[in-house]
């Protein structure tokens, strides 16, 4: 029988790693001995998968009732009104948000990716319905891309990041990201309403949420791992 | 023409029971295991049979959780028990407030039989029981009679009065003083596993090895591992000298039929809590094997037991509780013991003892084990029993981290003691 080099255990034969300290155990006998567990499957995952397909079935049905309805309004009843075809637009917009919320595309980037494409969607959609709405082009797709790509950025480098404490990483990216946000919305809206940029909020906001993340990262980075481990404990959720 | 007095299709929850609906959660099951590793492969279709025969013989198993407005309640089913080949973790969630589902469950794998049970329907007594009396009845399916045994209970056998006895409302006595308020116990603070996991480690020793060390110290086998495991923490204690400091409590669930003349079925058993302040200094496993012993001297008497019993029982008793609706009592009863029952404890040992079988089948069971039930709130418990001189000591885990588990063997292994470790792979 084998025995752990460290804890000086006895362990079943064909055992790879100590159960207690993981430590190798030693190879010798070829002896095949039958398992006596299973390879254990999560018994939760199963069902989470189950609820969420039956919750995105039901909400799939439920969006395509509501399609069928309002659809029937605006050509069968000839009713056609700017509320009617918000709502069709509306429904489709929240399908495709929830078919991407709910983990259909396994890749996060395309699921970023995805959410702008169905943004533009919708922006474009209020666009087409009220001829009075005009700001889709000019200012809606430049806004909902420069989101996208800051959220793109923001996921890649914070898959970068070595340290990854999400308590702490998470914020520190909200405020930096956030502030960048800021600055490029504020740049947006006044080279369209005024023809010329002159920034004045965004900067407001960048500078106490750039120096914020800047004491978390400083504080987090220097932190004795003590006092890292301690934080890690009493926030975790 | 006299009219047959109609039979009850329901019953109360006794005085333990009453609690694990309340605060049974998905990480928190409330369901241990028993398990009997035979030495030949296990025959699901003969398994099914004996199964179907002996749960006919415990109605109080075959039951379905029930809302009242202001308790819960069990109610009698007709369901027929099917064993299920064991795919997923030990002790996960059973579902036994949905149709169709019972508070137990009967697995099989290989050359194992396993119960997996609620804690509300019965304690590791009842759970035994149970168990025992379904391999024997597996092997009478197989043709391997046996002669009837002490603790095994025969499908033929009548059902009686005193086996769905409410022992607690039973030795309840009114008037006696309440016991002593617990302090707050030190936390064993680890990185929850991911919801529907759970680690077993098991640790087997020769029995005879354990009796002799006990008898040098004077002491039982009981004592022995509380002083052990106390031994343990306090090297844990000392390695994790930045956490909060509190008293090590260890909770341990003593079996009352063994003080009271009770044949329940239900849960009938007290939790007595030895502590330990090692911010008061090293301790040497003399000191510790003195403490254990004192304190099980003390605390398992008749009279400080009936003051368990009836400080437990009094909790449900004014009307004014009473009257409380269900789900209103449910968030109270959750917030009272997450505060005045897990936070007075750091961990839990349970000893089953030692499980005898009869002469005509022990040789051809190779083992049986006992795994405690998931708690977040401790994160990790011990349970042990023997069977024909090996003693299986089970760890039950919500977290990776093992430290516990190592330095408690190690220290076994650096007694004197053979140790062979098993785990469930993860």
């Amino acid at each position: 029988m084998p025995y752990c080099p460290k804890c000086g255990v006895e362990v079943d034969n064909g055992i790879i790693n100590c159960p207690l300290c993981v430590c190798e155990i030693p190879q010798f006998e070829e002896d095949v001995v039958e398992k006596r567990f299973p390879i254990p499957e999560n018994i939760y995952s199963n069902q989470i998968k189950e609820l969420k397909k039956q919750i995105f079935i039901s909400i799939t049905i439920l969006c395509f009732g509501g399609i069928l309805t309002l659809s029937s309004v605006h050509f069968l009843a000839g009713i056609d009104s700017q509320i009617t075809n918000y709502g069709i637009i509306g429904i489709f917009g929240t399908w495709f948000y929830l078919f991407l919320f709910f983990g259909y595309i396994s890749n996060i980037y395309l699921t970023v990716i995805g959410v702008g494409a169905v943004s533009l969607f919708l922006i474009l959609g209020i666009d087409i319905v009220n001829p009075g709405v005009t700001w889709s082009v000019d200012v809606g797709f430049p806004v909902v891309v420069l989101f996208t790509v800051i959220l793109l950025c923001a996921i890649k480098l914070y898959k970068r990041f070595k340290r990854k404490n999400q308590y702490v990483i998470i914020p520190i990216y909200i405020f930096t990201w956030s502030s960048f946000f800021c600055l490029g919305l504020e740049s947006i809206i006044d080279y369209n309403f005024s023809g010329e940029i002159s920034l004045t909020w965004s900067v407001i906001v960048l500078i106490p949420l750039l120096s914020i993340a800047a004491v978390l990262l400083g504080l987090y980075i220097n932190l004795p791992e003590k006092i890292r481990d301690r934080l890690r404990r009493k926030f975790h959720f | 023409m006299v009219k047959k007095p109609k039979k009850k299709n329901w019953y109360r929850l006794d005085n333990t029971a009453k609690l694990y609906p309340a605060i049974t959660s998905t990480q928190a099951t409330s369901v241990f295991r028993l398990s009997a590793t035979l030495k030949k492969m296990v025959e699901p279709s003969l398994l099914k049979k004996a199964l179907v025969r002996i749960s006919k013989r415990f109605p109080l198993f075959t039951v379905r959780l029930k809302r009242g407005f202001f308790w819960y309640y069990y109610e009698k089913t007709d369901i027929d028990p099917v064993p299920e080949e064991e795919k997923f973790f030990p002790c996960m969630f059973l579902e036994y407030k949905k149709e169709g589902f019972l508070p137990f469950r009967v697995l099989y794998y290989k050359r194992k039989i396993s119960l997996e049970i609620s804690h509300s329907i019965t304690d590791g007594t009842g759970a035994i029981t149970f168990l025992k009396s379904l391999i024997v009845e597996y092997f009478a399916q197989k043709g391997v009679p046996c002669d009837l045994f002490q603790g095994i209970v025969r499908p033929e056998m009548p059902i009686e009065d005193c086996e769905s006895e409410d022992s607690f409302q039973h030795y309840y006595k009114k008037g006696l003083p309440d016991p002593p308020p617990l302090a707050k116990a030190y936390k064993l603070n680890y990185k929850s596993i991911p919801m529907g996991e759970y680690l077993i480690t098991t640790g087997i020793v020769d029995v005879k090895n354990i009796l002799a060390a006990s008898k040098e110290y004077t002491c039982t086998v009981t004592q022995y591992f509380i002083a052990h495991y106390f031994d343990t923490l306090q090297d844990l204690f000392r390695l994790n000298s930045d956490y909060k400091q509190l008293p090590v409590v260890i909770n341990i669930p003593v079996n009352l039929r063994n003080i009271f003349p009770s044949k329940t079925m239900r849960n009938f058993f007290a939790g007595i809590s030895p502590a330990i302040d090692f911010r008061l200094g090293h301790y040497s496993f003399a000191e510790l094997i003195l403490i254990a012993q004192n304190y099980m001297k003390t605390a398992i008497t008749e009279k400080k037991l009936a003051q368990q019993i009836s400080y437990n029982v009094q909790q449900e008793k004014p009307l004014w509780i009473r009257v409380v609706p269900l789900w209103l009592k449910k968030q109270i009863v959750k917030i009272v013991y997450r505060n005045y029952g897990e936070n007075r404890m750091t961990t839990s040992l349970s000893n089953l003892g030692d499980v005898v079988m009869p002469g005509e089948i022990e040789d051809q069971i190779d083992r049986f084990e006992f795994y405690p039930p998931p708690s977040d709130g401790t994160m990790k418990k011990v349970s042990m029993l023997s069977y024909r001189g090996k003693m299986y000591i089970s760890f039950g885990s919500l977290t990776n981290d093992k430290t516990v588990e190592k330095l408690f063997f190690r220290k076994l292994r650096k007694a004197g003691f053979a140790v062979k470790i098993e785990s469930n792979g993860v």
